[in-house]
């Protein structure tokens, strides 16, 4: 019987997070130690020769059992963790055919809170079925799942873990007919429980194409202020207010053109961290939410590979191991809507003659340079590029003719070292270097944006006492850039600016190079004064070169087990604050003005979460964000940029989040996630509140996937969102020197909203598994009742009159996927 | 390090791919229009006169009243900050800082202020320029009355029966005038108006054909009466070198379309290709239409051309 060790990282943000499990690749890699890949039984146990036919009987044929293709590492129960025992529990699965688990019974149990996450698991084992000669058979065969935890401390949430190899065990005989995997649970300094999304929860949701990433904003807390957009909005913030990080590591962006897919392909996630706010000390210069983007290890024994298309890119991904200690991964996406949308706009009449493009790319390599060390090189990278030729230019502004070009891109090699010290410390380092860059250029307009980062970040994490954890760090961000401009003033901080045609105004030629360097410290701790509540404060300290300013952030947080049981009930929340530092145009002249300084966040929070059976829970939380020194943008015409910045706004947002959820019991998942929020701003503290561009009252998804058999999945998204608040227009002014009209805003800001939008998505999958690979086909159809959206108010030539521009109708995505 | 997405700020990928909702074009003139007001010198010095004129139409052939008032150096040089700038001076000295006002005062005369440059720190001066607020009101114009745009607007447009007119029927507009102590802007030059290929004269009134269609779709009527117009520019009105300020700069050129009638395939063009086609729409039978091509550059130059046609 051979033991598979894999480990299970939990952690999670104060109020509450979201981890992608690594059960996706198709042997399983323990994110926690370096554990082989589960091994055909058949390879120790060899199938039973027929039995020699008697006399006038035809011969048996070769029985061949099953073969496990993909473990799954089952949860450590959070009831059991205060007692930190180990368990053991013994089933019957039956498996199909096509070496599905159709069904699992306890044959011997080991509690049950074991026996419910034992089950929960093996329905999403996947065997190679049982063969009678050549033909695919059900068969019944036992299995175990064994329990172990280890005495804390731990790995804090979001850096992610390469554990190091675990010393080797002796490895008994693998029976054929039974395969023995070890959980091993980790306990975090911060948030023990934590909102978990298994790998085929997150590529199965409807209308998400398999993005992981989009899968994030079903959320609660999440806005979708448009379809066009790919931002995060989190907990009513600015999109600038929120940061992604890639193992730890910031990226400037997270979506490709319009929210169309994400950066990194899913493919290659082990987990994703959300924390909507009130998120710990290693994590700063932002005032919102932070997603935290796990990379996974590479497989560590023999090789993989996916390839996949649909309607809007094309992905491959190639992985395997080079030695026994060293791995490697290749994959690399690229869209190609261009060449059907290109096309399809210009035979529907539009000047447009093209369509955006974008691909990614990423290469890692890992070494197990001892059993505590791992080291790990990852490049990675994202462009996008849009090329129009416009031989008809708006009539609401002829700026908008000729040749556009938009190009955005960025590329990372990220280089980490993750020791374990000792059993109770660990020491992560992580070294990235880059590029950012951005231009645009519309006729005699233009913006060029490239800057050269170099970011670091080492961190210590130790357990001084049982009743005390620590982890501190340094976090420092540096950065050469140069960029320049050819524009007239814009208000970058006003999403909903339309300040008229660009045509006839005068641009402004700014030019600067220079460097950014911004470290930071921080300290945070877990104390347990007694069992069942935890403790968490902490502090941060950032220093912003470029605004000469130091920022001290204190955070304390708490999670009080009320009733540790099977059922449990948790209280949770916090108080904290987080600074944002300024943008650098904001800071740096001549775009901005050098005495800006960070705007301020003070998040509250106060929650409970409730577990009703063991895959249901519910959890309801209230926040409060109180925000000032917002940068505002005030035009000059005393500067040569024409506009300087003050840190003169507040502002405030409040709201309640719920979530009800069916965890995946191998069948079935899905939650109803509900939000209600005000987010609202003003420019100066005398003036009065008005809503937030991002104020969306209420964020109601509600979805389900279920596994029908046969290779069969079926599965629904419902989405209702309240518009996002926009200003009137009461007519339009003419500029003479355009020939075209600017619109006048009412006075009152965002006192209008677009209608509600709604929408149903529906999503089936069929995979064929073979021996070796398995064949995935989807149908992913958006909007399915072609609802009109609004995404939009359109306007006439003087803005007159008005009209509501709709956004997608009913769009099928049809993709097909074979995985080695 | 995180930069802003400029991309929803410059560029409206659903309007350039033609996703605009069912409105008829502003190429169509059936209300008041001012359709370009000219400067003779859209570079001026401090201290210089500069004279502006209006082209205008309105259908109902109403006597307009006009009002014209400065703004200088404003905080923006959007149309939003003269308006502020105008607003304000309105507000804290009582009334519209004019610099003329009067039935059929479609021309005006401004001096540039002598330190409109100066009072500026020098790395803002290249942005100098002198606003001129134009009102075009069919009725009654009230000065110095907020109406109903609550302040935003410091004037109020009535009809002949008290009933104020909105921004679509009374027109209210912002020409810049950029300041320079040296730099001269030429505006363009049209060389002529051609017609299906051909030159098309000031004084000869085209008789064309009508298209059976009630909406503004020019595909409806492709082949069908319509006919390839074009106004040429002169070369030399392609201005280029290098400004006072050591700046590069090139003229982009484009040409706007305006008719009392009929569908043009583009409404504008960039003038190194002006090539468009119009048709009339057959509803028209019997009228004589107006057209206009309006050649402007972005550094405010201006030029006009009209030319007219007569539905059989």
């Amino acid at each position: 019987m051979r033991h598979i060790k894999l480990g299970a990282l939990a952690f999670g943000a104060l109020s509450s997070s979201l981890s992608l499990a690594s059960a996706q690749a198709p042997a399983p890699v323990a994110p926690e130690t370096n554990a082989p890949a589960p091994v055909a039984p058949e390879t120790n146990a060899p199938a039973p020769a027929p039995e020699a036919p008697a006399a006038g009987e035809t011969a048996k044929p070769r029985l061949t059992p099953p073969r496990l293709l993909e473990a799954v590492e089952p949860v450590y129960p959070e009831a059991e963790r205060q007692g930190a025992r180990a368990a053991s529990v013994g089933l019957v699965l039956t498996l199909d055919a096509e070496g599905h688990v159709t069904d699992a019974a306890v044959a011997e149990s080991g509690g049950e809170a074991f026996d419910a996450a034992a089950l929960e698991a093996a329905r999403r084992l996947v065997f190679a079925p049982a063969l009678s000669g050549d033909k695919p058979i059900p068969a019944k065969i036992p299995f175990r799942f064994d329990f172990e935890i280890e005495p804390p401390p731990v790995v804090a949430a979001p850096v992610p873990v390469v554990a190091p190899v675990a010393e080797p065990e002796p490895t008994p005989p693998v029976q054929e007919d039974s395969l023995d995997i070890d959980v091993e649970g980790q306990r975090p300094p911060r948030e023990p429980t934590r909102v978990v999304l298994e790998a085929q929860e997150i590529a199965k949701i409807p209308g998400t194409n398999g993005d992981a990433l989009r899968g994030v904003l079903n959320m609660p807390g999440i806005a979708q202020p448009s379809a066009f957009e790919g931002v995060l909005v989190v907990r009513g913030s600015s999109p600038n207010d929120s940061l992604v990080f890639v193992d730890s590591m910031n990226v400037p962006i997270v979506y490709h053109f319009g929210g169309l897919s994400s950066v990194i392909p899913s493919e290659m996630l082990e987990r994703i961290d959300f924390y909507p706010g009130n998120f710990g000390t290693q994590y700063g210069r932002a005032s919102g939410g932070i997603i935290d983007v796990g990379v996974r290890s590479p497989k560590k024994q023999g090789y993989g590979g996916l390839l996949q298309f649909d309607l809007i890119d094309g992905r491959l991904l190639a992985e395997g191991a080079l030695s026994d200690d060293t791995r490697i991964l290749l994959a690399g996406r690229r869209s190609w809507v261009d060449a059907w949308l290109g096309p399809a706009l210009e035979s529907a009449g539009s000047s447009v003659r093209t369509a955006p493009v974008y691909y990614d790319y990423q290469a890692m390599i890992e070494h197990d340079v001892s059993p505590d060390t791992t080291l790990r090189l990852f490049g990675y990278g994202s462009d996008d590029r849009l090329a129009l030729l416009v031989e008809s230019p708006d009539p609401g502004d002829p700026a908008s003719g000729g040749d556009i070009s938009l190009h955005t891109a960025f590329w990372r090699v990220q280089g980490r070292v993750d020791t374990r010290l000792s059993p109770k410390t660990r020491w992560t380092t992580s070294l990235s270097v880059g590029r950012d860059f951005q231009d645009f250029n519309q006729g005699n307009l233009k913006f060029d944006f490239g800057i050269y980062v170099l970011d670091a970040r080492t961190d210590l994490r130790a357990q001084i006492l049982p009743e005390l954890t620590l982890v501190t760090g340094l976090d420092i961000q540096t950065g050469s850039f140069d960029v320049s401009t050819r524009l007239p003033p814009l208000d970058f901080e006003d999403n909903n600016e339309n300040s008229g045609p660009l045509f006839g105004r005068p641009p402004a030629e700014l030019a600067t190079t220079g460097e950014l360097f911004r470290p930071s410290g921080y300290v945070q701790a877990e104390v347990t004064p007694f069992d069942g509540l935890k403790l968490m404060p902490g502090v941060r300290v950032d220093y912003i070169h470029d605004a000469k300013e130091w920022t001290a952030d204190p955070r304390l947080g708490f999670r009080w087990d009320l009733y540790p049981s099977a059922l449990r009930t948790t209280l949770k929340g916090g108080v904290g604050v987080f600074h944002k530092a300024p943008e650098p145009y904001e800071t740096i002249e001549p775009f901005g003005s050098p005495d800006v300084d960070s705007e301020r966040a003070i998040h509250y929070s106060l929650g409970v979460e409730q577990e009703i059976t063991g895959p249901l829970e519910v959890s309801v939380e209230g926040f409060y964000k109180d925000l000032d020194r917002l940068a505002i943008s005030v035009p000059d015409s005393s500067l040569e940029s024409g506009t300087r910045y003050e840190n003169s706004g507040v502002g405030r947002t409040y709201g309640a989040e719920f979530l009800l959820r069916y965890k995946s019991d191998g069948r079935f998942f899905g939650w109803l996630a509900y939000t209600l929020s005000r987010s609202e701003r003003r420019d100066s503290p005398e003036q009065s509140y008005e809503l937030f561009d991002y104020d969306q009252t209420h964020i109601l998804t509600a979805l389900g996937s279920y596994e029908l058999g046969r290779g069969w999945r079926l599965g629904a998204r419902f989405r209702y969102i309240t518009g996002s608040p926009y200003t009137p227009y009461i007519g339009g002014v003419v500029d003479y020197d355009a020939g075209a009209y600017a619109p006048i805003e009412a006075l009152a800001q965002n006192s209008s909203r677009l209608p509600a939008r709604h929408q149903l998505d529906l999503r089936v999958d069929k995979t064929w598994t073979f021996a070796d690979w398995r064949l995935s086909t989807y149908l992913d159809v958006q909007n399915v009742y072609n609802r009109e959206n609004t995404e939009d108010i359109g306007y006439n030539y003087d803005f007159s009159q008005s009209k509501p521009v709709a956004g997608l109708p009913i769009l099928p995505i049809l993709g097909i996927r074979g995985e080695l | 390090m995180k930069t802003k997405i400029l991309l929803p700020s410059l560029v409206s990928l659903s309007a350039l791919a033609g996703c605009d909702a069912d409105f008829d074009p502003g190429s169509n003139v059936s209300s008041l229009r001012v359709l370009a007001v000219q400067a003779d010198n859209p570079f001026a010095a401090p201290g210089e006169a500069v004279r502006l004129s209006a082209t205008h139409f309105d259908p109902a052939g109403r006597d307009i009243t006009w009002a014209w008032a400065q703004c200088s150096n404003p905080a923006s040089s959007s149309v939003e900050g003269c308006l502020a700038e105008i607003a304000e001076t309105t507000l804290a000295t009582g009334s519209l800082p004019l610099l003329a006002n009067g039935v059929g005062q479609d021309t005006v005369e401004l001096t540039i202020s002598p330190t409109a440059i100066d009072e500026l720190p020098e790395a803002a001066r290249p942005n100098a320029l002198t606003g001129v607020l134009s009102v075009a009101c069919p009725g009654t114009l009230d000065l110095g009355s907020s109406g109903a745009t609550g302040g935003i607007l410091p004037f109020r447009c009535t009809d002949e029966s008290g009933v104020e007119l909105g921004l679509h029927d009374n027109i209210v507009g912002i020409k810049r005038v950029f300041v320079r102590n040296i730099d001269r802007n030429q505006n363009p030059v049209i060389d002529g108006i051609t017609f299906d290929g051909e030159p098309w004269a000031a004084d000869d009134v085209k008789e064309v054909d009508g298209c059976l269609t009630d909406d503004f779709t020019f595909d409806d009527c492709d082949g069908d009466g319509d006919h390839d117009i074009a106004a040429r520019v002169n070369p030399g009105s392609f201005e280029a070198g290098i400004d006072e300020f050591g700046r590069d700069f090139a003229e982009e050129l484009v040409v706007q379309h305006y008719a009392t009638e009929g569908i043009f395939e583009y409404e504008v063009r960039i003038a190194e290709e002006p090539e468009t086609k119009w048709v009339a729409r057959a509803s028209a039978a019997g009228q004589e239409l107006t057209l206009w091509f309006v050649v402007r550059d972005d550094r405010g130059g201006v030029a006009v051309e009209t030319r007219r046609a007569r539905v059989r």
